[in-house]
Order: structure tokens, then C-alpha cells, then sequence
């Protein structure tokens, strides 16, 4: 679960803020699970439920920041449009310095939630195309497409940062 | 199945989860397409790496903070049940319960308080207040009205609405006049005593017949009491000031037990005894006159003779206040 979580918020401590939660909500509503799925399936739906809600939010919270990377600066000229340089080359020579492994999670970082959710739950829970249809609550084409997708993009990510496979 | 689709099932292929059709279809496009074999080949070491991602450990205080969060929830749940309904049952009842004690305490503080003090203050605030009145004149009612039987009657509010004391038949006359006077006070618009009879007079007028007839010679003993126990409302009152309270109090009964007069009442407080005594009209005048060789007396201005029977007298013996001895 923590795992879980922690992949799809990308932050320990919000991760650990979820596990509880979720372990908290699961209490509070042992009422309304009717053993239709597994316990686990049931419990990790929650968590993903719960982890999606928490990264709306801290997205959410850093919406407010009233700040633009394009905003004007002020200068000794006057004001000048600020024109950063890409990002590319510096997050390839950041993770150039890691071990890759933390390139394969630096790409699952990359991928859009929907798509993260399934491979997660697919490539590194190991639950079922059945399972995670019925805990997002999708139909198993859509889970098989968007899990081809996603892998698809993490190998493409891969293959730009490392060159070789 | 074309080369696109074969590549998009590559994926469910790797698990294992296309259909024996599917699979077959696939390996044999594999066989000739170097692309899809290059593809499915990255798609498997992808996977792979992925797998290969070490899972976080959770942190040693998760467990522990995750049951003491369960266990708040529940407690909470407690909690809130309590605010909802311990004070109702139990909260309510108690401030009731204190509330009760409190009034019933203070009410018996009250009681208890106030006897004494009235006691204490009685003899000399009551005669300070008759001794102003009669001095100064300050009842409009005293002012007003010439000083007839029955008047007293309005200077002791409490006792104005009581019916008129015992008189026998043949005196009825004039206490009805200090009744029609009264009247008159009440309803000074009033012109006649006629008029005052037709409006409430009657039902007055049968209560005094009433009572005088009780009062007539053939009195049983009974009756008598009654009578005594009436005219306690209408006493006549006399203050006695002495140095010697209780040797006063001691020629006094002599005095009483001479003229055969009964002691009803004898209330004994620091300084004073208040004596009611029931008496023979016709020896209560020079009773009177002894008690004034005893010490200084100062009575109201009292009408013995129009009773026939009894009087009731109540005799205040105290040593003189310092503010009544000024005057």
C-alpha cells in the first residue's frame, strides 16, 4: 500500500499521510465492503482513490503560488522577459549521476497519473488486468490500452536517458 | 492481424494474457518482423527495470501511528457520543440537583435569619416609628381623619382588612361609624354612609352583627376564647420603659394576678418583654395607672371602655433606647 501510494504521489511523507488514511477510511467503512472482490484489491482501491485525491491537492496547493517562471525580471536594463534554458539537458546530466534505477523511477515520475496508476498496479503490485479494472473502475480494454501506453512511454523515456535499453 | 495492431498487443502478449489465436498470430509475425522482435524485446527489459524498482520500506512508527489513529477514531466516536448525551442524562439532572440545594440552602438561610432579626429589631423600631407618627404627624390618614374607635385599624395595615373586634349590641353603633369612616378613607367620592352600605356595607355590616351577637352575655366559653383570641388583632399598645426589665416583668404579673388578668403571650428578648394579656375593662385602667408608677409609660391613645368583656393590652417592658430617651 505504502508503495502504492508512494508512486503515484511521488512523496514519502504524503505516502505514509495516505497509508493511514486509507487504513483509517477502511475501518470506518468495513460496513460497506461485501466480499463481491478480494480484501487486498478492495483495500489497494482505496489507497489509489486516496493517493489521486492527495495529488489533486498538493497540485492544487502549489496552483497558489502565485508565481511564473515567465514573469518579467527586473534587471539593471529594465525589465527583461526571463527565457530559461531548456530543461532537458539538465535533468539528463542530474540523472546521468544516479543509478538507474532511480532513472526508471525518475520516468514513472514523468508519466501522467492514469497511466502511472495502471502500470504500478500492473508491473509492480502484479494484480490482475481484471483487478485493476474494478478498482478504477475501468474496463479491461481501457486498462490494457493504457498500460501499453505507459510502458511504451517509460521505454521511450528510458531509451532518451540512458541511449540503450 | 497488421504490424500495428501485433505492436499494441505486444504488451498483453508479455503477460501472458492475449488468446491462443492471438499468441500464435503474433509469434509468427515476430519470425519475419525484426522491428516488433526489437520492440518486444525493449518492452520485456522495460518491464523488467520496472519490476526491478525497489519497493520503500514503510517507516517503523507507521504501524504503530496508524492503530493509534484507529483507535482515536473510535475514541472520538465516544467522545462525541458523550457531548451528545452525558450532559442530558447526567450533566442536567446535577445542575438541577444544584441548583435545588441552592435555593433550598439559601431559603433556610433566609428563615433561619430573618426571626432573630426582626426580633432584635422589633420593640425599639416599633415604637421609634409610633412615637415619629404620633409626634410629627406624618399619616396623612392621622391627619385627615379626627381620631374616632375604629381608626386605629388603618394604622396596622396587615390588620385593616380583619373583622372588627368583638363589641357587644349595644355599642355597635359607634364601631360601625369608624367602620363607615374607614369607608370613606378607602373611597373618598363616597357621600353618604347610605351609599357606602348599599355598595359594600352589607356583607360588612352582617359580619359585625354576627360577631357582636357572639359577644353577648350568654357566652359560652368557647366563644369567650374565640373572642380573646380576636381581639388579639386589635391590642392596644403600651411601652413600658424601666431600668429593671425583669423586676418590671415581676410587679407586672403581681400587678395582672391582682386584677385577674391572663398572660396570652410573653415574648422575651435581650433587653425587653412583650406581654399580652387579656383583661377586664373596667381594671384595666387602673392598670394602666399602676404601670406608670413602675416606669415611664407611653400608650396610644387607647379607648378601654368600649369593650366590654376583655381588652387585650400588649405591654412592651424595655430598659428606654437611646434615641427614644432623647425625644
Amino acid at each position: 500500500m505504502l508503495n502504492i501510494a508512494y508512486r503515484l504521489t511521488d512523496d514519502y511523507d504524503e505516502a505514509c499521510e495516505v497509508v493511514q488514511d486509507a487504513f483509517v477510511s477502511a475501518y470506518k467503512n468495513i460496513k460497506t465492503f461485501r466480499g463481491q472482490a478480494k480484501f487486498t484489491t478492495w483495500l489497494t482501491a482505496i489507497t489509489v482513490n486516496l493517493s489521486k485525491n492527495r495529488l489533486k491537492q498538493m497540485r492544487s496547493r502549489q496552483g497558489h503560488v502565485a508565481f511564473s517562471l515567465d514573469d518579467p525580471v527586473q534587471t539593471d536594463d529594465g525589465e527583461m522577459t526571463l527565457d530559461p534554458p531548456s530543461k532537458e539537458p539538465s535533468v539528463l546530466s542530474v540523472l546521468e549521476k544516479r543509478d538507474f534505477r532511480n532513472r526508471v523511477q525518475e520516468c514513472i515520475k514523468a508519466l501522467d497519473p492514469g497511466f502511472r496508476e495502471v502500470l504500478v498496479l500492473r508491473d509492480m503490485q502484479d494484480f490482475s488486468y481484471e483487478e485493476i479494472g474494478s478498482m478504477l473502475k475501468a474496463r479491461e480494454g481501457t486498462v490494457k490500452s493504457r498500460l501499453f501506453r505507459a510502458r511504451e512511454a517509460i521505454k521511450n523515456c528510458l531509451k532518451k536517458v540512458v541511449g540503450e535499453l | 492481424m497488421d504490424h500495428n495492431d501485433i505492436r499494441h498487443k505486444l504488451s498483453e502478449y508479455i503477460d501472458g494474457s492475449v488468446s491462443a489465436r492471438e499468441k500464435a498470430g503474433i509469434e509468427e509475425h515476430l519470425k519475419t518482423c525484426a522491428k516488433c522482435s526489437d520492440a518486444l524485446n525493449e518492452l520485456r527489459k522495460t518491464v523488467q527495470h520496472i519490476k526491478a524498482v525497489e519497493e520503500v520500506d514503510p517507516p517503523a512508527w507507521l504501524a504503530r501511528k496508524i492503530m493509534a489513529k484507529v483507535r482515536a477514531e473510535t475514541k472520538e466516536k465516544k467522545s462525541a457520543f458523550q457531548r451528545l448525551f452525558y450532559p442530558l442524562s447526567i450533566k442536567l439532572p446535577l445542575e438541577a440537583m444544584a441548583v435545588v440545594f441552592l435555593a433550598v440552602t439559601a431559603f433556610y438561610l433566609y428563615q433561619n435569619i430573618q426571626p432573630s432579626q426582626k426580633f432584635a429589631e422589633a420593640p425599639q423600631t416599633r415604637v421609634a416609628k409610633r412615637d415619629a407618627n404620633r409626634e410629627t404627624g406624618t399619616s396623612p390618614r392621622l391627619k385627615q381623619v379626627p381620631q374616632a374607635p375604629g381608626y386605629k385599624a388603618l394604622d396596622m395595615k396587615p390588620e385593616y382588612e380583619k373583622p372588627a373586634p368583638p363589641v357587644p349590641l349595644g355599642k355597635t353603633v359607634p364601631a360601625t361609624e369608624g367602620m363607615t369612616q374607614e369607608k370613606r378613607l378607602a373611597a373618598p367620592q363616597a357621600s353618604s354612609t347610605d351609599m357606602m352600605r348599599e355598595q359594600g356595607g352589607p356583607v360588612k355590616d352582617f359580619a359585625v352583627k354576627k360577631e357582636a351577637k357572639a359577644a353577648t352575655p350568654a357566652l359560652s366559653a368557647k366563644a369567650k376564647l374565640r373572642a380573646a383570641a380576636d381581639s388579639t388583632s386589635e391590642k392596644n399598645h403600651l411601652t413600658l420603659n424601666v431600668q429593671d426589665v425583669a423586676v418590671a416583668a415581676q410587679n407586672i404579673r403581681k400587678l395582672l394576678a391582682q386584677r385577674e388578668a391572663k398572660l396570652i403571650k410573653q415574648e422575651v428578648a435581650a433587653d425587653a418583654i412583650i406581654m399580652t394579656i387579656s383583661i377586664n375593662p373596667s381594671k384595666a385602667r387602673s392598670l394602666v395607672d399602676e404601670l406608670k408608677s413602675i416606669g415611664t409609660l407611653k400608650e396610644k391613645d387607647m379607648d378601654i371602655e368600649q369593650y366590654e368583656e376583655t381588652v387585650t393590652l400588649e405591654i412592651t417592658v424595655m430598659r428606654p433606647a437611646p434615641g427614644v430617651q432623647e425625644r
